[in-house]
């Protein structure tokens, strides 16, 4: 039952988007299409898969005041690794996710999970929260790119909607995606609020 | 006195975490270098036909002073034109691109090889629109795709002196991709200068 609320957790009531506003620098990057948002959120989901894993094991040998420098190291070490093996041996795709890799290396959500709950917890409950919060962003991804996409590009999945719809260009530039991040932060405080 | 000891024992404890770190980079890098390399090169040779779709066939790489190119040729081995890989710095890292010019120095292609733009929107440079609409994917009608991204596209069967990115659309200049000016200028700076080194290198 804890497991699953610890899954659950991720995706509603500690959203990494919407409610701890983690990682929102590649947020406004990469949601202008849904499929770079599915790109991105599968890439982050398996890379903080991997580093609370090893967080988590490494927990009782990494004295707690130098344990911010550890994470960054042990997270860079990683993603680099993943990122040479990907141009090896899986050039397809590499072509796909290449791109959004070194966003993850910057990404606050990875060093703010080890640093918050892999350093915690055991590796079972640190993996399951890896995944909520993985699958917690990659909706919130989807989210936010769909409106993007839809109104800012006049497409959805790269397939236009309409044929001659002049589109919202703001949407797509940076100032678009505060005001829908905005938006949806919002919207979300509303119902939380609500809620609670 | 115990605080010292406890700073030098973060220190220690750290440097081995970072000696561990370099020992795994160090080994994954020397093992897959060799591979990344071959994946490179077919990724180059395949791209020739794109840059230069008239040639027939392409000679062996040259690896010249300023400048890494490749001779396309035609069915009777006459020289058609060049293909060559050129760089230059983008918004994060460098774009590294393969062109394609005929003997008048006209372009006929363009394939980004390398980059490491935006998500969104510098890596639209290397995106290719979509021709399909809501309406023909419910038909299940065929849309015919291209397989060259927009922004490459601009390229063809323009020449050196065209070679200008401006916001606005125009016959005969490059447009720039609305957000990511400085990554449209950084693929048109590779062509240009790309050529001017050819041009040096052939003379």
């Amino acid at each position: 039952m804890i497991l699953v609320k610890e899954f659950t957790k991720g995706i509603i009531k500690e959203n990494p988007i919407f409610i701890l506003l983690l990682g929102l620098c590649p947020t406004l990057a990469v949601t202008t299409s849904v499929s770079n948002a599915i790109g991105m959120g599968c890439a982050t989901t398996f890379v903080l898969f991997f580093a609370n894993i090893i967080v988590s094991t490494l927990k009782r040998i990494i004295p707690s005041q130098i344990r911010i420098p550890c994470y960054i190291v042990i997270i860079a070490t990683f993603v680099t690794i993943v990122e040479l093996l990907m141009k090896a041996y899986f050039s397809l795709l590499n072509a796909q996710l290449g791109i959004y890799i070194p966003l993850i290396v910057v990404n606050c959500i990875i060093l703010g999970r080890a640093e918050a709950f892999a350093s915690k917890k055991s590796i079972l409950s640190s993996i399951i929260d890896a995944l909520g919060m993985g699958v917690g962003f990659t909706i919130s991804l989807i989210l936010i790119a769909t409106f993007r996409e839809i109104l800012g590009a006049g497409t959805i999945f790269d397939v236009k909607i309409f044929n001659d719809y002049k589109p919202v260009l703001v949407l797509t530039l940076a100032p678009g995606a505060f005001l829908t991040l905005g938006l949806l932060l919002g919207f979300f405080n509303f119902i939380g609020k609500k809620k609670g | 006195m115990r605080e010292e000891i406890s700073i030098i024992k973060s220190g220690i404890t750290l440097f081995f975490i970072t000696l561990i770190a370099i020992l795994l980079l160090v080994t994954v890098d020397s093992i897959t270098k060799p591979t990344i390399l071959l994946q490179k090169e077919l990724e180059v040779s395949k791209s020739l036909k794109t840059v230069l779709p008239q040639a027939v066939k392409f000679s062996e790489k040259i690896v010249g002073d300023k400048i890494i190119y490749y001779k396309g040729l035609k069915e009777n081995d006459l020289l058609y034109g060049y293909a060559f890989i050129s760089s230059a710095k983008g918004y994060s890292g460098n774009i590294e691109l393969i062109a394609g010019v005929d003997l008048n120095g006209t372009i006929q292609g363009i394939k980004i090889l390398k980059h490491a733009e935006t998500p969104g929107l510098g890596s639209k440079i290397n995106e290719v629109k979509s021709e399909k609409t809501i309406l023909s994917v419910i038909k299940g009608e065929k849309v015919e795709e291209k397989n060259i991204p927009w922004f490459c596209e601009q390229f063809i069967g323009k020449k050196i002196s065209n070679l200008e990115v401006l916001k606005t659309a125009s016959e005969n200049k490059i447009q720039a991709i609305t957000g990511a000016t400085i990554s449209s200028k950084a693929v048109t700076k590779a062509v240009r200068e790309g050529i001017k080194k050819l041009r040096q290198e052939i003379k």
